[in-house]
């Protein structure tokens, strides 16, 4: 994809940008964002909301960054609000969730997609902050760099919070996804 | 390069975005450090595993249809008309409770302040009663006069503050009076 003659498109509001951006960062914006909010509806909301401010200030886009990074930092931005917005709203199935939380440390192996499930689930009882973080490193695969002109956070700040973030992982993940143990992800990488 | 400099560049070790020059020299300290070496590749096996599994928590999801056509709508719409007067109207709610909140505070303290100095003013009283107006009026004034004490305790000295009041009052003629004593004479 011509990343230059799609951002002169969309500055020149030319026919057919809007299209082509939807087209190209669409699923990748949403499997982000559902990452970073837990929840497949929003997330199709936030992505939504997310191409209706880029649309809006396109003529402002500088070209520094990717589109697609330009694209991330709008949608982060949102998710950000979103988090805001539930804080004020507590949900019952929230709370009976938190208590049925602590890890299930059944001796059964877990398959790749339990795994995968086990993650999500211990993504979502993160921090937003920790979240972000795990999202933008591991998902995103951005630089230590990246990340921090991404937040507007020094170097040493994302290094701190990866750390944090990593550790509470650890505590949310049953005892079979160890990610520092022996049988902890070597297991993972044989299945 | 130590262990502690190589766990503090251990992130952009791994995802190779140290300078040349530093690179170099955590490759000569990995060679001879097998506690760092172990450090490597943990965080590369976490590099894969967060990165393999959350690939496929979510790798089944699109965008909904009707979204995109929402998306287009929106756009085809209006791209700078009411979506935009939203985005103002949100703005300008976003401040308006800190405004209020101060407009508020400043109506309380201009309330008190003139209660206060509305006090401090002499009441007068009118009346339509030519007989009742007092020919004499009584003023009465108490103020305070501040009066500083320098003593000698040992090696220091200590100030004290100390407020007199005084107390000063008049009789003032009223116009009326006057004029009646002008007549006389």
């Amino acid at each position: 994809m011509d990343e230059e003659r799609l951002i002169t498109k969309l500055k020149g509001q030319l026919p057919g940008a809007m299209q082509e951006l939807v087209d190209s960062y669409g699923d990748r914006l949403l499997r982000s964002a559902f990452l970073l909010c837990g929840n497949e509806t929003d997330a199709q909301d936030i992505v939504q909301d997310t191409f209706i401010q880029a649309i809006r200030s396109a003529h402002r886009f500088q070209g520094r960054s990717t589109i697609y990074t330009w694209l991330h930092g709008i949608l982060l931005n949102l998710t950000r609000h979103y988090h805001r917005d539930r804080k004020r709203i507590v949900y019952d199935d929230e709370l009976v969730g938190r208590e049925v939380s602590p890890p299930d440390e059944s001796p059964a192996q877990l398959d790749a997609g339990t795994a995968s499930s086990a993650l999500l689930e211990a993504l979502r009882q993160l921090s937003a902050a920790h979240r972000e973080i795990i999202v933008l490193r591991y998902y995103e695969n951005l630089k230590i760099h990246e990340i921090a002109g991404h937040l507007g956070i020094s170097k040493g700040t994302v290094k701190s919070r990866l750390h944090y973030a990593i550790a509470e992982m650890q505590k949310l993940l049953p005892g079979e996804l160890n990610l520092f143990g022996a049988c902890g992800t070597k297991e993972i990488q044989r299945q | 390069m130590n262990c502690r400099h190589f766990q503090d560049h251990l992130y952009e070790y791994v995802e190779g975005s140290l300078p040349a020059l530093a690179q170099a020299g955590a490759g000569k300290h990995l060679a001879e450090c097998l506690a760092c070496r172990q450090a490597v590749q943990q965080e590369q096996q976490l590099v894969q595993f967060f990165s393999d599994r959350l690939q496929q928590a979510s790798e089944t999801l699109a965008l909904r249809p009707q979204i995109r056509q929402r998306i287009l709508a929106n756009l085809d719409r209006n791209p700078n008309g009411p979506a935009n007067n939203e985005f103002m109207l949100l703005s300008w709610i976003r401040f308006a409770r800190p405004l209020a909140v101060a407009a508020s505070v400043l109506l309380i303290v201009a309330l008190l302040l003139v209660s206060r100095f509305s006090r401090k003013q002499p009441q007068q009283v009118f009346s339509s009663d030519r007989h009742a107006v007092p020919t004499t009026v009584s003023i009465q004034l108490s103020y305070c006069v501040p009066t500083y004490v320098f003593r000698q305790e040992g090696n220091l000295v200590v100030d004290t503050l100390a407020c007199e009041t005084v107390v000063a009052s008049e009789m003032l003629l009223t116009s009326d009076q006057k004029s009646e004593k002008r007549m006389l004479l």
